[in-house]
């Protein structure tokens, strides 16, 4: 949730207090929702008691009723009458009723008894009349006056800076009625003092708050006189500027500066400005900081053409600063029953500002820092993803990190598996980089990367790893949307609104000057185009940092969409036509961000009937398979299997007697999001149920070859490289050494280049135990004649046999007598089966 | 047919012309190829069921 302020300056509650404005500002205060409000002094015209007593109480109450910390600075109209120092005797009164708001610990309460709203103010005489009686000593506001309060013996200072319970800011509460040097008129300083204990007490906040783990979203100073000059001669008296200024305004602009401060909120001239100062604007480390002045908020101004205004000020979860300058008056009707005045000036930080902060402020939380990290994405046909992860200048920016040991987590998706582990590539392990072995009972997804020297400050590491996961990227929206159903099914709850996009990217953990994203996508996914999606872990900045040096993840993990951030990168990457590949460059990254490319699955759903069909026939045959007892339809439908069994066992087995083969027909179940077993045979007699077993969706042979929709050879190799392999059926005795898939599609489909995901109805394999098989020669790039022949035949068997079986099942009542081709022929072909079991 | 590299030590075998149709193979062929009398059968019964601008013979329809 942002944080937000509402910055109120310059009420001057006395002689021309617009009661009927200050209720149009309370009432934008409320609407507002803000976490703090912020006054930056003269919220009375003169230091009366009865005055700053019931400015106390209002403003308090307000902040009570909407929820808010209050937070006040005094201005020269609080501790002097007029706000006009000409003889050097400051009121104490101010410190007195509002140390309890300044100091939460002070125990001093306001003594008067006054009421809680702001009354109309007095007759201009008779304030005027009060003023000349305290000029004159005269009167109950002339004495006695309870003094300033004075510099401590000891030189302590107390504390100017404030952190919030409502909000994760840092304010730094200055006063600039300086006691300790002279004011004239009504000019300000700030006591030497005071900007020494706050330079030190900055000093040691870094390490303290790295102590204590917290990480502040900004820093916020607080002063009624003007830090920079304002541009605007008060009351068009050109001259009159030497009596207004903050006399030692460079001085606490350079401690400001110096401590990395974000924004400052000040009052004073009754005019509204925004500005930004950047005191290094050629330097990358330069730190812009946002001054932001605030009108006046209730004094009647019906001369002054630049009218009222006060300042709503929101810091997005991202750091991002906006600040709406709401201006009303001006000899105008203010606007009381909306939040916005009747002109709103609205400043809203560059990311690239934001993003600079982010990163300086990153740089002294995290010990560790890396110039650049380039990630290549590869993604295969059949969904299997491979990422090459280049570090390079790895550094240690304190000492107090564990320095040998990179941890590298790998991200599998429930549905996928690691397929190749993270391993060095040939440069780096000839550097002396080298990957800790597993501990056996090793289940988590973080490996170690082993550096050859202790991290340093000056000497950089630099190395490459990869890893490769299988059946981890969705490749089709069908299967996109089996996925989600599936989900929706197990969990109960509907489906994420991004159930249809896809992605691959990296979470920064610490920073990083430059992130370069490469991806590779496959033809099938030629053409889409991916957009970059930034999210960020909720509770930034405030993460914990590991012993190795990382912002480390909550679990579960919590993140949110930064849409500014995507704006900012542009949104989209960039297309090579020179290598084929997406690109992407994040200039400084902000740690705790995901940083993502997604691209929507695509694929269009087929024109009805043949999805329904489809749908239809699968739970024919798995209906089948779920039969305790076959009927008289299954029956002449295993005659129907046992004919094209022959068939492929004929063209593919090696055709020794100690070859084990195997003939399946597996149907997709949506149901269980993977391929069953409905009919299979096999050279083994003693092989236990088989129906139990299953292949989820993508994996294995038969699911590549029913995800991709296409014929898919395989035979097992030596290459450490490979990877694709059979689901291993733990039930069975022998492994399969060679195999051949054939997808089945309803028939409007099967002759399209690449039918729908929707029509494909299951997968036919045969599987055998010898490597001599006739299916490795189908893995050639170049297919003989005969081979081409031999694969036109068996898909069309396929097509044809499972299509015959389905016609069987799909018969009420099955009937010998009048069946279909099958059953007529099925006497002759069983004789030929004998023995072969089932 | 023609043989398409999916990485990783897989690859698939993907029609190309059309020649390659399953269609046009015929009783012929399959015979030639010691295709049993059966499973032919079968074959040119599931073509002319489902021969284009037919419409397909829909199972328990």
């Amino acid at each position: 949730m942002p944080t937000r302020i509402a910055h109120l300056s310059d009420l001057h509650y006395g002689r021309d207090f617009d009661t009927t404005a200050w209720q149009a500002v309370a009432t934008a205060v409320a609407n507002f929702n803000p976490s703090l409000l912020i006054v930056s002094g003269d919220l009375v015209d003169d230091p009366r008691r009865d005055h700053l007593v019931t400015a106390q109480q209002v403003l308090q109450k307000l902040a009570n009723e909407v929820g808010a910390e209050l937070y006040v600075v005094p201005g020269n109209h609080d501790v002097f009458f007029s706000g006009v120092d000409v003889k050097g005797n400051r009121s104490g009164l101010y410190y007195e009723i509002f140390d309890r708001v300044a100091d939460p610990d002070a125990s001093s309460a306001p003594t008067a008894t006054v009421s809680e709203e702001f009354a109309r103010p007095a007759g201009r005489w008779a304030v005027r009349w009060d003023r000349f009686k305290v000029w004159c000593g005269l009167g109950i506001h002339a004495g006695p006056q309870p003094a300033p309060p004075a510099p401590r013996p000891n030189g302590v200072v107390p504390s100017m800076l404030r952190e919030p319970a409502n909000a994760c800011v840092l304010l730094a509460l200055i006063d600039s009625n300086a006691g300790d040097q002279p004011i004239r008129m009504a000019t300000g300083s700030v006591s030497t003092d005071h900007l020494t204990a706050l330079d030190a007490e900055l000093g040691t906040l870094s390490a303290r708050l790295r102590a204590s783990g917290i990480a502040h979203l900004a820093r916020i100073a607080v002063i009624h006189h003007h830090v920079l000059p304002i541009a605007y001669t008060a009351g068009g008296v050109i001259g009159a500027e030497p009596f207004m200024v903050l006399h030692n305004a460079g001085d606490v602009l350079g401690i400001l500066a110096k401590h990395q401060f974000d924004l400052v909120l000040h009052g004073h001239k009754h005019r509204a400005q925004f500005a930004r100062i950047d005191l290094s604007p050629d330097s990358a480390e330069g730190y812009p900081i946002a001054v932001a002045a605030a009108g006046s908020a209730a004094l009647q101004t019906p001369n002054n053409p630049t009218g009222n205004s006060f300042n709503l000020i929101t810091i997005k979860d991202n750091g991002r600063l906006e600040v709406e300058s709401l201006h009303y008056g001006a000899g105008n009707a203010p606007n009381r029953n909306g939040r916005k005045g009747e002109a709103v000036r609205t400043y809203t930080e560059s990311m690239e500002s934001t993003k600079r902060r982010a990163f300086i402020r990153a740089c002294q939380r995290y010990p560790i820092y890396c110039r650049r990290r380039s990630y290549h994405f590869q993604i295969s046909e059949l969904g299997d993803f491979t990422l090459h992860h280049r570090t390079e200048g790895l550094r240690a920016l304190k000492s107090n990190v564990a320095n040998r040991h990179r941890p590298h987590v790998i991200g599998i998706p429930s549905r996928g598996r690691l397929a190749l582990d993270l391993k060095l590539d040939q440069a780096s392990l000839n550097a002396g980089y080298a990957i800790d072995p597993l501990p056996r009972d090793a289940s988590d997804t973080q490996r170690m990367v082993v550096l050859p020297w202790d991290l340093e400050g000056e000497r950089e590491a630099s190395y490459t790893v990869s890893h490769t996961c299988a059946n981890a990227i969705k490749i089709t929206r069908w299967e996109a949307e089996e996925r989600a159903r599936a989900l929706e099914r197990t969990s109960g709850r509907s489906r994420d609104s991004d159930w249809d996009q896809e992605g691959v990217g990296c979470y920064v953990s610490h920073p990083v000057e430059e992130l370069h994203f490469k991806l590779s996508l496959p033809p099938s996914l030629s053409d889409v185009r991916p957009y970059i999606r930034c999210d960020r872990q909720r509770g930034f900045p405030n993460y914990a940092v590991s012993a190795t040096g990382n912002a480390e993840v909550t679990a579960p993990p919590a993140f949110d969409i930064d849409s500014d951030m995507e704006t900012a990168e542009g949104q989209s990457p960039n297309y090579s036509l020179a290598d084929g590949m997406w690109h992407l460059t994040v200039h400084r990254p902000v740690v705790g961000y995901r940083y993502r490319l997604r691209w929507q699955t695509p694929g269009l759903r087929p024109a009805e009937p043949t999805p329904g069909q489809t749908l239809q026939w699968r739970d024919l045959l798995l209906s089948m398979a779920d039969r305790v007892q076959p009927s008289e339809a299954d029956i002449a439908a295993w005659r129907v299997f046992d004919l094209l069994a022959d068939e492929l066992e004929k063209r593919l087995a090696f055709g020794s007697r100690e070859e084990y083969r195997s003939v399946e027909l597996f149907v997709y179940d949506a149901g269980r999001l993977a391929l069953r077993p409905v009919m299979r045979r096999s050279s083994r007699p003693d092989e236990p149920d088989w129906r139990a077993f299953s292949i989820p969706l993508g994996d294995g042979i038969a699911g590549a070859a029913f995800l991709r929709r296409c014929i898919v050879p395989w035979a097992e190799q030596d290459d450490s490289d490979a990877f694709i392999k059979p689901v291993p059926n733990p039930a069975l005795k022998d492994d399969l050494k060679t195999i051949l898939a054939i997808p089945v599609y309803h028939p409007d489909e099967e002759e399209k280049p690449r039918p729908s995901p929707w029509s494909t109805i299951g997968v036919l394999s045969f599987g055998s135990s010898s490597p001599a098989s006739k299916i490795p020669p189908l893995l050639n790039q170049l297919l003989s004649m005969k081979d081409r022949d031999m694969v036109r035949i068996l898909r069309g068997l396929a097509q044809s046999h499972v299509h015959e079986i389905i016609a069987i099942l799909s018969q009420p009542t099955y009937r010998r007598d009048v069946g279909h081709v099958a059953a007529m022929r099925s006497d002759a072909a069983a004789t030929t089966q004998k023995g072969k079991v089932r | 047919m023609k043989v398409v590299d999916l990485g990783h030590g897989g690859v698939a075998i993907e029609p190309e012309t059309l020649t390659d149709s399953v269609r046009t193979l015929t009783r012929e062929q399959l015979r030639r190829s010691e295709v049993n009398e059966a499973s032919i059968d079968i074959y040119v019964s599931y073509i002319a069921r489902t021969a284009p601008g037919q419409p397909v013979d829909r199972p328990g329809e």
